[in-house]
């Protein structure tokens, strides 16, 4: 068997290491904190808010897909549903932080409207079902609400970009939290074995159905949450923008070339992607969509595991060459 | 009595896997099951599991009756298995693969870590310890059905099912292989196993029983069940059991 240099590790040092690590997290997320105090620059809290939300989408999509194996293929309903109801509820008087859960929660029943049927039968039943409900939702709010949503007047005058700003920076921080929290859980186990090999877990005594149907629950609420934070901040959209697919897809980008499955993938695929796309956007706005395509296939063709297997493979490449010099 | 089977029925479409089946199986025994392929040994190790509902039939496990509970239940009363094609969670570590018995069985670790020092446990006893962190698919045959095992065993089982567990293995790794399997017996579970070597069955069970076509056709102490001519004649054909 394989000698595993992390098993000598002195605990000492393990301590330290996840000291620095903590430190080194509050450190930034202080500094992205700082931003809005010393820049008013429009462009850049925008950029910053959708990588936020980007973040929160494709971490949300991480946690059923990455983790438990269930593949979304409509996770724009989740995200749709919670700016839907975001909207509705804040525009009709609701305080923001109180709406906003509550659009989280409408999501995640949404995700047991589709899991409990789904979840019992095995294949691809369930992306079919989500895939599905975006699709229905999508046409279906076209044809209630084909009317453009506007804030109304005093919430323009009132808007406030570093407050949306604030908001997507801490449900993307509670994103992350919660699946770190998740990804320590006895729950995590189950999921992880579900995804591996359903019959095998449930012979360990996982049950499939409330497994499948809480990573789905708890991924919903998160994108539900994005939702709400996007429709927080958009002065004026269609209300059945936010069913389409691409809300659906680019999260799953994010995921695979960041890494499906680990908890830094999504921040890491968020920023590339983000930061490509608006270069991309503005230099080749036709081909942007092609060169995207062809990059996705490149990275998951070299780099299955998405851009944080590249520091995992240097690490093993350094860790040789140490055994190979000593 | 731990197990008992009573006329179980399982058929797949035309075909009769298991027929009217009855075994009774004692706390502590060892029972090795043979037969020829496609005897229905497969089927009936699913029906125990709870992989497959029978047509017809009863299963009581403990004095309760199970015959509908599904494999998760199952595994929570106290019955494990490995599988024919050895099947631990590839891409998990070893000590997470172990740890998913540790957190779901019969006794349910009341957190990750309490989980984590039972695996490790669990790791020692089948020999697979050095390494826990490697994932389970970068193991050899041999080691994965002892993580395969491992997994098993954390969940406390009463009652464990070894689905053609030595298959593959090498007559020096078999040894091992029948060590482990008595090791176990004095931990004092009670083991079905399932194996086409039969030989390696004599010499373990303490009682055999003999499936063919569905049907159980002997049953008894393993030098009985080696020289009832129906056995003889199931594997070797009518006109050698006829001498």
């Amino acid at each position: 068997m394989n000698i595993q240099p992390a098993e000598i590790k002195n605990p000492k040092s393990k301590i330290r290491n996840t000291l620095s690590v903590w430190i080194a997290l509050a450190g930034i997320v202080a500094g992205l904190v700082s931003i809005p105090q010393w820049t008013t620059n429009a462009n850049a809290l925008n950029l910053l808010f959708l990588i936020f939300i980007f973040i929160t989408m494709s971490q949300s999509w991480n946690i059923l897909g990455g983790f438990a194996g269930q593949i979304s293929l409509g996770h724009a309903a989740f995200f749709g549903i919670g700016a839907l109801v975001m909207r509705v509820l804040w525009i009709g008087g609701m305080e923001f932080f109180i709406a906003m859960p509550i659009a989280g929660v409408v999501a995640a029943l949404c995700a047991f409207v589709v899991g409990i049927p789904t979840f019992r039968l095995r294949g691809a039943y369930f992306s079919i079902g989500t895939l599905a409900l975006a699709e229905a939702l999508r046409l279906t709010i076209a044809n209630v609400l084909p009317t453009v949503s506007t804030m109304p007047a005093r919430y323009i005058a009132a808007f406030d970009l570093a407050q949306r700003y604030y908001v997507a920076l801490a449900i993307a921080v509670i994103t992350m939290l919660a699946t770190y929290l998740l990804m320590r859980s006895r729950w995590m186990l189950g999921w992880l074995a579900i995804r591996e090999d359903e019959e095998a877990a449930q012979a360990t005594g996982v049950q499939l159905l409330w497994h499948k149907l809480a990573a789905s629950g708890i991924s919903s609420f998160f994108a539900g949450l994005a939702g709400a934070v996007f429709s927080f901040q958009q002065v004026s959209y269609y209300p059945s923008s936010v069913f389409v697919a691409t809300w659906t897809f680019d999260p799953v980008l994010i995921a695979f070339i960041g890494g499906v499955g680990t908890l830094i993938g999504p921040v890491i695929g968020a920023i590339f992607f983000i930061a490509i796309r608006e270069q991309l956007v503005i230099t080749l706005p036709s081909l942007h969509p092609i060169i995207f395509g062809i990059m996705f296939i490149l990275i998951v063709l070299v780099f299955p595991g998405g851009l944080v297997d590249i520091g995992t493979r240097l690490q093993q490449w350094m860790q040789k060459r140490r055994v190979k010099s000593s | 009595m731990l197990l008992k089977l009573e006329n179980l029925s399982k058929s797949f479409g035309g075909l009769k896997a298991v027929r009217e089946l009855n075994v009774t199986v004692e706390a502590g025994e060892i029972i090795g099951l043979i037969g020829p392929n496609g005897a229905g040994k497969t089927t009936l190790f699913n029906l125990i599991t709870g992989t497959y509902k029978p047509d017809a039939g009863r299963i009581t496990f403990r004095d309760h009756e199970i015959t509908r509970h599904n494999p998760s239940s199952r595994c929570k009363q106290g019955i494990a298995r490995t599988f024919q094609h050895v099947r631990p969670f590839h891409h998990l570590s070893l000590l997470d693969n172990v740890a998913v018995g540790c957190v779901y069985g019969r006794q349910t670790a009341r957190s990750r870590g309490e989980a984590e020092r039972i695996a490790r446990e669990m790791l020692q006893l089948v020999g697979v310890h050095e390494s826990p962190q490697v994932h389970a698919g970068e193991l050899t045959l041999m080691n994965r059905k002892r993580v395969e095992l491992a997994r098993a065993l954390a969940t406390q089982p009463y009652l464990l099912l070894l689905d053609e567990w030595m298959a593959g293995l090498n007559p020096s790794e078999q040894r091992e292989a029948l060590g482990l399997i008595r090791r176990l017996r004095t931990q004092g579970i009670t083991i079905i196993l399932v194996e086409h070597l039969v030989k390696a069955v004599f010499d373990i069970s303490d009682r055999v029983v003999a499936m063919d076509a569905g049907e159980k056709i002997a049953e008894g102490t393993p030098s009985q069940v080696a020289n009832d001519p129906k056995v003889i004649e199931a594997y070797l054909g009518p006109d050698m059991g006829g001498e």
